[in-house]
């Protein structure tokens, strides 16, 4: 908490202590108190912050920790008029025997509206930073819950264990639970996930290893009645409950087994009806391999269900078999229909802005950065919104740097894998002048590869190498041996050329990489090293970085939480330091040698083989043992005393920006510091 | 005649087929496929980015295949109707192409038709006032739209709009994105129509204007004009009854050429606009490498252009006995 | 050209001085007459006389030199040149300016400070520089005492100085034009010429290349060619190949032009006879034929320039074109392309008027030249 806070620096600490304590917001939040109160059904404010221990995964957990008892059930208006027209079954038909329990985060919010959004196309979603993060996940977890397993939850589950000797975990499912479609969820639609699609080559398409044992091989799922099932783990998996939390491993198989050859023997039939050549085809159609909710016609479980897609626009509307309720008994979600305005891609995001500015939409569109604030800031009242700025903690530098070690090139070679050559550069970035110039300010000299609030940081971290010391940087090259050309201007390679070093970079999604190249070239210029800039499409980028033909890597330290290294991969901390074959900012040819066993690629000094090791060990411990802390701080150690990613400056704070309509929704320090985005948004209401 | 007909035709065909050739390598040009543009953007937002995935969905798009394979199928599958696949928006092309293409051809008649009224009159204008204040005002104001970057004019004049409270951006306004046809909403699209009409429209008005100047200022020395201005024939009759006519005749008879600029000509203004047409599309599928939406709307373009000269090329062969005789 | 004999003209009028200068000029002589009327033609070319000696002296005459960064003077507005302090008329000065970062919209803001002055001389010492990179000089048009700035039109989001960058820029601008039109220029030329003066099956194989070429779109074409540069290319060399691309897409319509009039020439009775003469068919095109469509094809590449000017800039949006450290005017609009500069900085628009004016200019230019060049009239 307190790591969190000292995130915010200068400026923006002063700006948001202001906002906590009589600024704009707590105007606003009087604004608010008032006309709760003028508005008897109008939104009840909660006053207990801050807001933590909010999640029961069922009512009797709820009434066990807070002492209080759970109202009676209540839905939405629009629902009610369903069930009144025979249309849809009575709510306590809809819902779960025990459904889980939010405590909203300031209101119980009131039922109605539409939430207007803009998104773009991708791969079947809808970048909104509003729809992507209202999956039903098993585990619900906290904003900063970390690689701590007692801050999650059960959450499409009502509650499980895990044996005694740590070779199962049994779940016991929620009665009563229905499927958008009214169809019961049972153990079969749970066997069906794990045994007929991760098990199947032809369906699946995420990463086995957390569903495998050490040894490669999968672990398995029994029925022990209707609502529990035991996984057996085929071994031991300690962090199951970290490694499964994102994991929604439960499909329908009233719906899906129509094409699937297991469950109707007419599968290939039926898709081919379809337009699909055969069963693959029609169900990964209608079960997206990255996104479950983009065909109307799949069951889901989520709080809003797609129901149109158009050229221009795509509407959700709310699941009336929505398991979710808040502390006063309402079904979630408030809202009762999203519609999203889907723009292009390519297109210009400066006039989503402005339809932004214009109230046409209720979220900003994901562009916007710490660099429109001014804008931002400047129409925020007669746009009727308010900015949100929150510290990016998964990110930990806005631009870092790791130079091709593996290179092709034998001097270039010898210069990049000398840590002096890395000191150097580190030493020539004026970190203030980027802060000002680009960063409005809000940014501090850092150059670690993870963020403070990792477990095994310490503060020596951040700044290593981080002051702006030309003279220093100078001596350390001179100690190399680099020689100047006769006007003092450039240092020269073997062949008497200067040294030159092709800086390829991207920016489509970040909008001031252009200007942070400009300026870090002219400092790169006091040292004399001639960095010659050069902008390159995405895609392009990452072909050249997976060829090994680059000279450095070049890209924003973001994607590095503890929690997705722990689950996942620690991937700012091992080569390629990032994914990995996409974004493969350095030295993709040691890991890819890793990968096939020596087969491809280039085999890597001992000291990263060392760093791959220790890596591995440290996904195989415990959180919160000592073994956790000591193998991720060497590790975390290695990297910053090698410069390998070296950062410039710390990410700056996320802004986005969201209209006053909209309520409940993750915004100061009580939500601990999550994006908007990145938060259960079923809890957010619409108040005109 | 009718030889030469087939001949062209024939050609036209075959131009097409080519072109559909060419253009599906050039998008496939830039290194790396829709695969890697899909990781990139996960892990540009945060996103986990798992190999396996990207090797499945690489197969499921059928991209581990080679270039002509990829060609050979997408383009027997086009004969049979089937303009594949969008993987951005896993939807048919077909569907995608289909509800744009209608908002594309409004737009641009309308800014067509912008540029036509407003070009001839400055035409004529600055003809009969050659030379004079009058001329120079019009010619100043009509060579402006032509003059300034289209992203950067648009992007200006929304911001004054903005300023003044008006609407900006796309067709509609969101409230009516999905509402039934109704006078509001008709209203609302007549509020948003003007904006991309005058910038695409402004930039083709000096071109106008200045055929028809020239043309113009060829007929007026015409004896005719001189004989019936001699006899007394008063002036804006004696505009209006020949030299017009006559200077119109270059301007319609080209105006076939214009068959792909409805479709693609204003990619850039639709883009800083954000107007539901498939200039944009065509863009965003150009950097995802989007494949088959891409190649669709190519071989949708090159067809119309090589239809559209094609027709042109007819029209004068029929219009115009010179040709025909040689 | 053979001397022409005005018998039928009675010389002793004076109302036919005129006349008979007329009919005596040579045809340069005839157009430069024709050129003088038309008024916009001559601005045109006085404005574009002005920006190219700006383009070609730009060290000397932008205040700073190419990229020098004040990095406390980020986003300022322009300066204006003060001619009075307290009522009393002095030399020319600026007010220094006090920063301040708004603590709400953290935007930075500048306001004069009138107790600061700093004089304004007229070639007066600044940042020293190479003219053409050879020269050593450090004397500029404009320049002011340290450590006032002098922002004509404000300075940018990294703190330089926007005049000197659209004055820098100009050298690509203006020139990109001018390349790129040359070299569709030649393409078009030789093979519109081969494909006009032939005819034939050397006549089908061009146009029908050139047809193919004109019905591939334009933007896939850029976005391929853009991702084929190799990646080592620098400034100078990926500026070069945008120009061919610019001109890629240029030279199909001017081949098409030069067949269609060589086409029409061929058929005339002196190149005829020429022909019969023997005379050569490279002698012919060159001194019977060029001559005849010089006029046309002038107009017809002073009218492509500002397409390439603003193709550049079109490039650059689209994010294909040059890009940064280069400075070009596509890439100053690139810049100010965003709400931020529109709403907050006008002044970063700015460069959009030397655009504008450079492409008017070329247009009337062209014009002018067209009707001048026009015998019939």
């Amino acid at each position: 908490m307190t790591r969190t806070r000292l995130i915010l620096l200068g400026l923006l600490a002063a700006m948001m202590a202001l906002a906590a304590c009589g600024g704009p917001a707590a105007e606003e939040d009087a604004d608010m108190a008032e006309t709760a109160e003028e508005m008897m059904d109008g939104p009840m404010a909660l006053d207990q912050e801050p807001w933590v221990d909010y999640q029961f995964s069922t009512p009797a957990e709820y009434e066990a920790e807070t002492g209080n008892t759970l109202p009676g059930l209540q839905e939405s208006p629009m629902l009610a008029a369903r069930v009144a027209s025979g249309d849809l079954p009575e709510l306590a038909n809809r819902m779960p025997a025990n459904p889980f329990v939010i405590r909203p985060p300031r209101y119980i919010g009131t039922y109605g509206g539409e939430l207007r959004l803009v998104g773009f196309p991708e791969a079947g979603s809808y970048f909104t930073g509003f729809t992507e993060s209202m999956q039903a996940n098993l585990f619900a977890g906290d904003p900063t819950a970390g690689p701590d397993p007692n801050k999650y939850h059960p959450n499409l589950i009502e509650g499980y264990s895990i044996d005694d000797d740590g070779s199962g975990i049994t779940m016991s499912l929620r009665q009563g639970m229905k499927w958008s479609d009214g169809d019961p969820v049972d153990a079969d639609d749970w066997i069906f996930w794990f045994d007929s699609i991760l098990q199947d080559e032809r369906l699946f398409f995420g990463s086995a290893n957390n569903y495998q044992n050490q040894a490669g091989e999968w672990m398995s799922i029994e029925k022990v009645d209707d609502y529990t099932i035991r996984y057996d783990f085929n071994g031991t998996f300690d962090k199951v409950v970290v490694a499964w939390s994102t994991a929604r491993p439960v499909a329908p198989v009233h719906y899906l087994g129509q094409f699937h050859p297991d469950y109707d023997e007419n599968a290939d039939a039926n898709a081919q009806e379809l337009g699909f050549d055969d069963w693959v085809g029609g169900f990964t159609d209608k079960n997206m391999r990255k996104n479950y909710s983009a065909r109307p016609e799949r069951p889901q479980l989520n709080p809003f269900i797609l129901k149109d897609v158009e050229a221009t626009f795509v509407t959700w509307e709310r699941n009336p078999y929505y398991w979710r309720v808040d502390t006063a008994g309402n079904q979630l979600p408030y809202i009762d229909s999203i519609l999203v305005n889907v723009v292009q891609q390519g297109g210009d995001p400066e006039v989503l802005k402005l339809k932004f500015m214009s109230q046409e939409f209720d979220y900003g569109p994901s562009q916007i950065q710490i660099t429109d604030l001014p804008v931002l800031r400047n129409n925020e009242e007669s746009g009727n919104y308010r900015v949100i700025i929150t510290d990016n903690l998964s990110t930990s530098s806005a631009l870092g740097v790791a130079f091709n070690y593996s290179t092709q090139d034998e001097f270039k070679s010898k210069l990049y894998n000398d840590v002096r050559f890395r000191q150097a550069h580190a030493l020539a970035v004026d970190r203030n002048d980027l802060s000002e110039t680009i960063f409005l300010g809000t940014t501090r000299p850092f150059t670690a590869p993870v963020s403070e609030i990792w477990t095994g940081y310490e503060d020596w971290m951040g700044t290593y190498f981080a002051e702006h010391d030309v003279e220093r940087a100078n001596a350390l090259l001179d100690e190399m041996g680099l020689e100047w050309d006769a006007n003092g201007e450039w240092r020269l390679d073997p062949n008497g050329d200067p040294i030159t070093i092709l800086g390829e970079y991207a920016t489509e999604w970040l909008g001031y990489h252009d200007e942070m190249m400009e300026l870090l070239v002219d400092d790169f210029k006091q040292i004399g090293i001639r960095w010659q800039p050069k902008f390159v499409p995405e895609d392009t980028l990452m072909s050249r970085y997976v060829a090994n033909e680059h000279d450095v890597g070049i890209w924003n330290t973001d994607g590095g939480s503890e929690l997705i290294a722990y689950r996942n991969y620690p991937m700012r901390l091992i080569p390629p330091w990032h994914w990995q074959s996409c974004c493969a900012m350095s030295s993709y040819v040691w890991r890819q040698w890793l990968d096939t066993d020596g087969a491809e690629g280039i085999e890597p000094p001992e000291q990263i083989k060392y760093m791959y090791d220790l890596a591995f060990e440290w996904l195989a411990t415990n959180p919160g043992t000592e073994e956790y802390e000591s193998k991720i701080n060497e590790l975390i150690t290695i990297n910053v005393e090698n410069l390998y990613l070296w950062g410039t400056v710390s990410a700056p704070p996320s802004v986005s920006a969201v209209s006053n309509r909209v309520q409940n929704i993750a915004e100061d320090e009580a939500f601990g510091g999550a994006a908007p985005g990145a938060y259960p948004n079923d809890v957010a209401f619409i108040h005109e | 005649m009718w030889a030469y007909l087939t001949r062209r035709f024939l050609y036209m065909v075959l131009l097409i087929l080519v072109t559909s050739m060419v253009s599906f390598v050039i998008i496939q040009l830039p290194a790396g496929d829709y695969i890697t543009t899909l990781a990139v953007r996960y892990a540009a937002t945060g996103q986990v980015v798992e190999q396996e995935v990207l090797d499945a969905l690489r197969i499921q798009f059928g991209l581990d295949q080679p270039v002509y394979i990829q060609y050979f199928k997408w383009f027997t599958n086009v004969l049979q109707g089937d303009l594949g696949w969008s993987f951005q928006q896993v939807r048919p092309v077909s569907e995608l192409v289909a509800e744009r293409i209608g908002v594309t051809a409004l737009i641009s008649v309308c800014s067509l038709t912008f540029a036509y009224v407003v070009g001839i009159l400055i035409g004529v204008v600055s003809a009969v006032f050659q030379y004079s204040v009058l001329d120079y005002v019009f010619t100043i104001v009509g060579f402006l739209g032509l003059a300034s970057p289209n992203f950067l004019l648009a992007l200006i004049l929304m911001v004054i709009i903005f300023n003044a409270g008006g609407a900006v951006g796309g067709l509609y306004s969101t409230e009516y994105l999905n509402a039934p046809w109704s006078w509001a909403k008709f209203l609302d699209l007549l509020k948003h129509i003007p904006l991309p009409m005058i910038i695409v429209g402004t930039a083709g008005t000096a071109g106008v204007a200045r055929v028809m100047r020239a043309t113009l200022l060829d007929e007026l020395q015409k004896q005719y004009v001189v004989t019936a201005r001699s006899k007394g024939v008063a002036e804006i009759r004696l505009l209006f009854k020949y030299p017009i006519r006559v200077a119109l005749n270059p301007i319609t008879s080209t105006i076939g050429w214009e068959l792909p600029a409805i479709v693609s000509g204003t990619v850039i203004t639709d883009m800083v606009l954000q107007l539901p047409t498939v200039g944009p599309m065509l863009f965003s599928a150009l950097v995802a490498e989007d494949m088959f939406i891409a190649s669709s709307l190519l071989l949708f373009l090159t067809s119309l252009t090589v239809i559209g000269t094609f027709v042109s090329d007819m029209l004068l062969f029929s219009l115009d006995p010179r040709i025909r005789v040689n | 050209m053979s001397a022409f004999e005005p018998t039928v003209i009675d010389t002793v009028s004076a109302a036919s001085r005129e006349q008979e200068s007329y009919y005596l000029a040579s045809q340069w002589q005839l157009i430069r007459q024709r050129f003088r009327r038309h008024r916009l033609a001559m601005v045109g070319m006085a404005i574009l006389a002005i920006l190219y000696t700006f383009a070609i002296l730009a060290e000397f005459i932008a205040p700073y030199n190419m990229g020098t960064r004040f990095p406390e003077a980020i986003y300022h507005p322009p300066t204006r040149i003060q001619f009075a302090h307290e009522g009393r008329l002095q030399r020319p000065f600026v007010y220094g300016s006090v920063k301040e970062r708004d603590s709400y919209t953290l935007e930075l803001k500048f306001t004069p400070d009138p107790d600061a002055r700093y004089p304004i001389h007229l070639f007066g010492k600044g940042e020293p520089y190479r003219l053409w990179n050879l020269i050593p000089l450090e004397r500029h048009l404009l320049a002011v005492e340290e450590p006032g700035h002098l922002f004509l039109i404000g300075s940018d989001d990294i703190g330089r100085d926007l005049m000197s960058q659209v004055i820098f820029g100009s050298r690509i601008s203006l020139t990109i034009g001018l390349v790129g039109v040359t070299v569709s220029f030649l393409i078009g030329v030789v093979l519109g010429g081969i494909s006009g003066y032939f005819g034939g099956i050397v006549d089908v194989i061009i146009q029908r290349v050139i047809e193919f070429l004109i019905s591939i779109p334009t933007i896939p074409l850029w976005f391929a060619l853009s991702a084929a540069l190799p990646p080592d290319w620098g400034v100078i060399k990926t500026y070069f190949a945008i120009v061919c691309l610019l001109s890629l897409v240029g030279w199909g319509g001017l081949a098409r032009v030069v067949r269609g009039k060589l086409l029409e020439l061929r058929e005339l009775d002196y190149v005829t006879a020429a022909r019969i003469m023997g005379v050569s068919v490279p002698t012919n095109i060159r001194v019977h034929m060029l001559p005849n469509f010089m006029s046309y094809l002038i107009v017809a590449l002073t009218l492509a320039v500002p397409g390439m000017i603003l193709g550049e800039t079109a490039l650059s949006f689209l994010g294909l074109g040059i890009r940064a450290p280069a400075v070009s005017w596509g890439v100053l609009l690139e810049r100010s392309g965003n709400l931020n500069a529109i709403q907050l900085y006008p002044w970063m628009v700015s460069p959009v008027l030397f655009v504008v004016v450079t492409v008017l200019a070329f247009n009337f230019l062209g014009d002018g030249l067209r009707d001048a060049a026009d015998p019939y009239k």
